[in-house]
């Protein structure tokens, strides 16, 4: 399940640039992430609490907390506790994740990548003690170089999107491999718990675990992978739908019809990987990327970024370096490009005109900075 | 006597290409040689060459009493010296005529009266009279401003710098009632004003050719008719030169209708000035007030200066060259200074307007960009790429 809240940018005017080293609050707009986050939070700790229910009754979960958000729950304590709880249940796999929901992963030098990969394993080990043995890229993106850095870096499973380009034919019931071990997500059934559960047109309406369970019985193969948004769970929370029940009883239903509840680690290790040669090409990538990166507006955007990226490694040892790369960092995430190409034109162009200003400024302290 | 005072805008924007980091330097890394060049050439084919031939035909056939007046920016000069030697060689032959008078403007037809600060505004304004001196051997008396923005200090600075009056929109919200056939002073300066009257030079410069309109067709007979209608002092035709074979084609009738103009104007009670003659033979007759906040212009329906800082990214952009001014000025180098500049030219904002009731037909018109967001996308990329260069510069120099 990931658990992701993004640190969006707020709308800058070119006054506020110009000089001095940026801080966070420049560019970003702190109180509407925070009300926000003490919104969010709340939900995620009655979520929290009912998956430790279903942990109870057998349940084994995996958790991929995002990079942004894990920041965040510093700053609510009861949180980073709820969180350890369910770690010390022993049926919760935290994965390793990217510090800034990135698409680090794309760009032709992996180092940042691969920094961001090693600062969030840190984090994860400072704040709920665990170092992870899995890895959930941003979008569950999968790239061959990134899947042989992360073998290098020691990680022992992938999560991955079940993209049909990717999958080449096969059903993602399996484990796969090329450098790594790879669980593929299946998109159908996840996306009935994560956006139709609630939906009283969806001809699976109600949802309930034992067609859940059925329709997974109904499948051959070793693994089955379900991997959705935990704050869309929130949102069937919120709309009073069943949920609470579902998570509750979902262990139980398994059981019966003879299927395990494994953690991505725990599946690496029982099961014999199989090769899938469409996960060796160097294009391969997940379908539905063009929505971050299919129009104008996002190429420059990325490439201006790659540009200020290379610039400010130049500035290693600077004194201000740390200040800057933390800036630079958040503007790296999928969410600044995903909201270019969100709604129309207008909509899309309005904000990266926003973005662009915000990156040049950057742009122009870093210059500053190496003078 | 009614005096007609006709002036012709001549311009053409250094456009910018579609952006992106490349190995290119200097001036053409943004601007876009092939296209500029090749509207360039178009406009000089389809309208320059033949309207200057046409007029030249008219001031010589009418010895003298056929009198007009031309702005020209530094942009479309200098786009002359590079492609268009023989329009430059015709302009020259005007000036040597004695009956055009050509005016002052911005260099660079930019929106920098707009600043607070007006020392950009007033800089560029020397760089043009000088540009006039040296291409065309003329020292204006008269200032009109880019697109005819008008208030009450961009009057006052054309005062201080000796201008004898100022051109601007006859707006209706402006004028409340008042005719735009006389002379007005400004407040606070107390400069001469010229109004446009924009029912008779829209008649030609927007309705000649549009066949919903109920006099169709225009002949010259039926407008010197109107206009000679008029019994105050004046009747200020302004429009833009490229009306002649580019807004309107010459397949309109537009050339023949400009051959007989002087001829049918000279035949009723009406004479040719130019707009220094305006203020020699008349005098202001009240005073004009236009406050800071209040600035007109002749662009679209609502006359201001929302054609070009109406919404949120045009004046993001602005505010962004805005305020890389001094920083650009402390590189004291003459490439990122004439770069600069350029971006200040209003053409570049124009194209991310998003006004399309109406006027949205014109500003995609005249744009080289699929949509208004795609061009202030590419402005603001042409922005990171050209203020990293300018801190760069700095840096290297500090």
């Amino acid at each position: 399940m990931g658990v992701h809240l993004p640190y969006s940018p707020k709308w800058y005017w070119p006054v506020e640039g110009f000089s001095g080293v940026p801080e966070m609050d420049r560019y970003f707009d702190r109180n509407h992430i925070f009300s926000r986050f003490l919104k969010t939070s709340r939900q995620v700790l009655h979520l929290n609490d009912m998956f430790l229910e279903s942990i109870e009754k057998g349940g084994r979960y995996s958790f991929d907390l995002s990079g942004p958000f894990l920041e965040q729950c510093r700053w609510n304590p009861e949180l980073l506790e709820s969180f350890r709880e369910l770690r010390e249940s022993g049926s919760i796999e935290f994965t390793g994740s990217c510090r800034y929901h990135s698409l680090s992963s794309l760009y032709p030098d992996l180092s940042w990548f691969k920094e961001e990969v090693l600062i969030y394993r840190e984090t994860l080990r400072e704040l709920l003690g665990v170092i992870p043995k899995t890895f959930v890229n941003t979008e569950l993106l999968y790239t061959e170089m990134a899947g042989s850095m992360l073998t290098d870096m020691g990680f022992r499973c992938l999560i991955a999107e079940g993209s049909r380009n990717i999958l080449n034919g096969y059903d993602p019931v399996n484990i796969f491999e090329n450098h790594i071990p790879t669980l593929l997500r299946h998109i159908n059934l996840s996306e009935d718990l994560e956006l139709r559960f609630s939906k009283k047109d969806w001809e699976g309406y109600p949802l309930i675990p034992e067609k859940f369970a059925d329709w997974i019985a109904s499948m051959h193969g070793d693994v089955l992978t379900l991997y959705f948004d935990y704050t869309n769970l929130c949102y069937h929370y919120r709309n009073k739908s069943t949920i609470a029940d579902f998570i509750r009883n979902f262990p139980d239903a398994l059981k019966i019809r003879g299927i395990e509840m494994l953690t991505p680690y725990e599946a690496v290790k029982r099961f014999t990987p199989l090769r899938l040669s469409t996960l060796g090409t160097e294009k391969t990538i997940r379908y539905g990327m063009h929505n971050a990166l299919g129009n104008h507006a996002q190429q420059l955007y990325l490439r201006e970024l790659i540009r200020v990226g290379e610039e400010l490694s130049e500035l290693k040892g600077n004194k201000n370096y740390w200040k800057l790369k933390e800036v630079f960092g958040y503007l790296q995430q999928s969410e600044i490009f995903f909201s270019m190409n969100s709604g129309n034109i207008r909509e899309g162009y309005e904000r990266a005109v926003n973005y662009f200003s915000i990156l040049s400024d950057l742009r122009r302290a870093v210059l500053q900075e190496g003078a | 006597m009614t005096s007609v005072c006709m002036y012709f805008q001549v311009h053409q924007p250094f456009r910018l290409r579609r952006f992106w980091p490349d190995d290119r330097s200097g001036f053409f890394r943004y601007f876009d040689e092939r296209s500029n060049r090749e509207i360039f050439e178009r406009v000089a084919e389809k309208c320059y060459i033949p309207a200057n031939r046409t007029l030249l035909d008219s001031i010589d056939e009418h010895k003298g009493e056929f009198r007009f007046s031309l702005s020209i920016t530094g942009t479309l000069l200098e786009q002359c010296e590079l492609w268009g030697k023989e329009v430059l060689e015709s302009f020259r032959q005007m000036a040597e005529t004695g009956a055009v008078e050509f005016l002052d403007e911005t260099f660079y037809h930019s929106l920098s009266s707009l600043f607070e600060d007006k020392t950009e505004f007033i800089e560029e304004i020397k760089e043009h009279r000088e540009l006039m001196s040296d291409l065309l051997g003329v020292k204006p008396q008269i200032f009109r401003n880019t697109e005819l923005l008008y208030n009450n200090t961009i009057a006052k600075i054309a005062s201080d710098l000796g201008y004898r009056a100022i051109l601007t929109e006859g707006a209706d919200h402006m004028l409340s009632g008042r005719s735009p056939n006389l002379l007005y002073r400004a407040k606070g300066s107390g400069l001469p004003i010229i109004f446009r009257n924009y029912k008779l030079s829209d008649d030609i410069g927007y309705r000649f050719s549009s066949r919903w309109w109920e006099e169709y067709p225009l002949t010259a007979e039926k407008w010197a008719l109107w206009a000679s209608g008029i019994k105050e002092d004046c009747v200020n035709i302004f429009m833009d030169y490229e009306t002649f074979g580019e807004h309107q084609w010459k397949e309109t009738g537009i050339f023949s209708f400009l051959q007989k103009l002087p001829g049918e104007v000279l035949k009723t009670r009406l004479s040719f000035s130019t707009p220094l003659e305006l203020v020699e033979k008349y005098s202001p007759v009240a005073e004009i007030d236009v406050g800071d906040f209040s600035t007109i212009s002749w662009a679209d329906m609502e006359r201001d200066t929302s054609a070009w800082l109406g919404n949120d990214m045009q004046r993001r952009c602005f505010e962004e060259i805005k305020l890389l001014e001094p920083f650009v000025k402390k590189t004291g180098d003459p490439e990122i200074l004439r770069i600069w500049k350029h971006l200040l030219t209003s053409d570049h904002y124009y194209y991310m307007c998003t006004k399309w009731l109406g006027d949205g037909d014109v500003h995609s018109y005249f744009s080289v960009h699929p949509t208004p967001f795609d061009a202030a996308v590419n402005f603001m990329a042409v922005l990171i790429d050209f203020k990293a260069q300018v801190f760069r510069k700095l840096s290297e120099i500090a």
